[in-house]
């Protein structure tokens, strides 16, 4: 079989999918489904679940600083750069 | 109580088989709609020969009994006896996949029921197919629909389609996802084998005179076999079934008995108004005699039932 890639939902980044390691962690988190790495998925976590009113602007905004302050500035990927302007707008 | 012995009879009714565990003698499920039953007998003669090959006796040996049936039913707990798994009452992840039109560039569809999984792969994918099942794009779920990618929201069950030019109304979306279902679950693993259990077939004799006498078979020690064949589709999917009779070496009385036989006027319970008998009494084919009214077994009677195994 073939492997399947996707495309980073945080950075845009190529990678590939692995959906049977990680047996143990929760499917919802599951990251390797969805990000090119672990650190990613800090970041995606709540940008999806603003996206998908989860979440206020403020919670998501103090997770998504969090992330950054932890992993550091990245280039998200273009398809999200508006909703992520939007989450860390003053 | 009068003594009383049978003289020729035949089997005139069937109407069910109980099977109880071998060590604790509890009811472990009852199959009431069968559709046969046969019970055969084996034994080997050989002959001893004397002078110039002639017999001159017979070297009776390896006797044996084996049954077979078949449910009308599909039965969860004959099931569990022929393949030694788990029946487990809970939540369970089962996938669907569903095929809904298209209302057209940026627009929305519901899935049937909440698409579960890794937060933004709970689709995962979307095939979109035209006229004459041609393949006309395949998109990615994204965390905000764009061009390229469509969103789902779990909590309204709505997938947002792309903003793209190659989408019309009219084509047909596929994709899958697994959902959550409370569910009753038999398995089949590779490691476990099939059981043993003692069996009583409860039938109904008629003799000459037209007296209708209760039959009871027991059998002590019936070793089930893992082959079974279910056919799904067609017509009604049975529940076939076979078995082995072993002696019963665990009892104590060490009668030794392949199966026996009792035959017996019924004073106590009238036959005639018992379950089964003329017409039969359709019950839930969950097994757990009279049990839940919906067909499957509440988790309390699972738990119950298939605690002692
Ligand atoms: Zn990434």
């Amino acid at each position: 079989m073939t492997a399947t890639y996707r495309n980073c939902m945080v950075c845009g980044k190529r990678f590939k999918i692995c959906n049977t390691c990680l047996k143990s962690m929760p499917e919802e988190l599951q990251w390797r489904r969805v990000v090119c790495c672990s650190q990613h998925f800090a970041y995606h976590l709540p940008i999806i679940r603003y996206v998908r009113k989860e979440i206020s602007r403020d919670n998501a905004k103090a997770e998504l600083q969090h992330a950054i302050t932890t992993f550091g500035e990245i280039e998200f990927a273009e398809n999200i750069k508006s909703v992520v302007n939007e989450i860390l707008a003053d | 109580m009068t003594v009383m012995q049978i003289g020729d009879f035949t089997i005139t009714e069937f109407v069910n088989v109980a099977a109880y565990m071998r060590n604790s003698g509890l009811l472990d499920y009852l199959l009431e709609d069968l559709q046969d039953f046969t019970l055969s007998s084996t034994q080997e003669d050989a002959d001893i020969t004397g002078r110039g090959g002639r017999p001159i006796g017979k070297k009776k040996k390896f006797k044996s009994a084996n049954g077979n049936g078949t449910s009308g039913f599909i039965s969860p707990g004959l099931m569990h006896t022929q393949t030694g798994g788990d029946i487990k009452y809970g939540k369970f992840k089962v996938k669907r996949e569903e095929a809904k039109t298209v209302p057209g560039s940026g627009g929305t569809i519901v899935t049937d029921a909440k698409a579960v999984g890794a937060v933004g792969k709970e689709i995962g994918r979307i095939k979109l197919f035209g006229k004459g099942g041609v393949l006309v794009g395949v998109y990615e779920q994204g965390t905000v629909a764009s061009g390229e990618n469509f969103s789902y929201d779990p909590a309204t069950k709505t997938i947002t389609l792309p903003n793209n030019v190659n989408i019309e109304a009219g084509l047909k979306a596929v994709y899958a996802y697994e959902r959550e279902v409370t569910a009753t679950n038999i398995n089949n693993p590779a490691d476990k084998f099939s059981k043993t259990r003692e069996l009583w077939v409860h039938c109904y004799a008629t003799d000459q005179c037209d007296t209708i006498y209760r039959a009871d078979c027991h059998i002590p020690r019936a070793d089930f076999k893992g082959d079974f064949d279910l056919d799904l589709g067609g017509d009604q999917t049975t529940h076939p079934f076979s078995f082995d009779c072993l002696p019963d070496f665990c009892d104590l009385d060490g009668d030794n008995n392949l199966y026996e036989w009792f035959f017996y006027e019924d004073d106590e319970i009238p036959i005639d108004d018992s379950e089964g008998y003329s017409g039969g009494s359709v019950t839930a084919p969950g097994d757990i005699g009279g049990g839940s009214q919906n067909n499957f077994a509440t988790e309390a009677e699972v738990k119950e039932v298939f605690s002692d195994k």
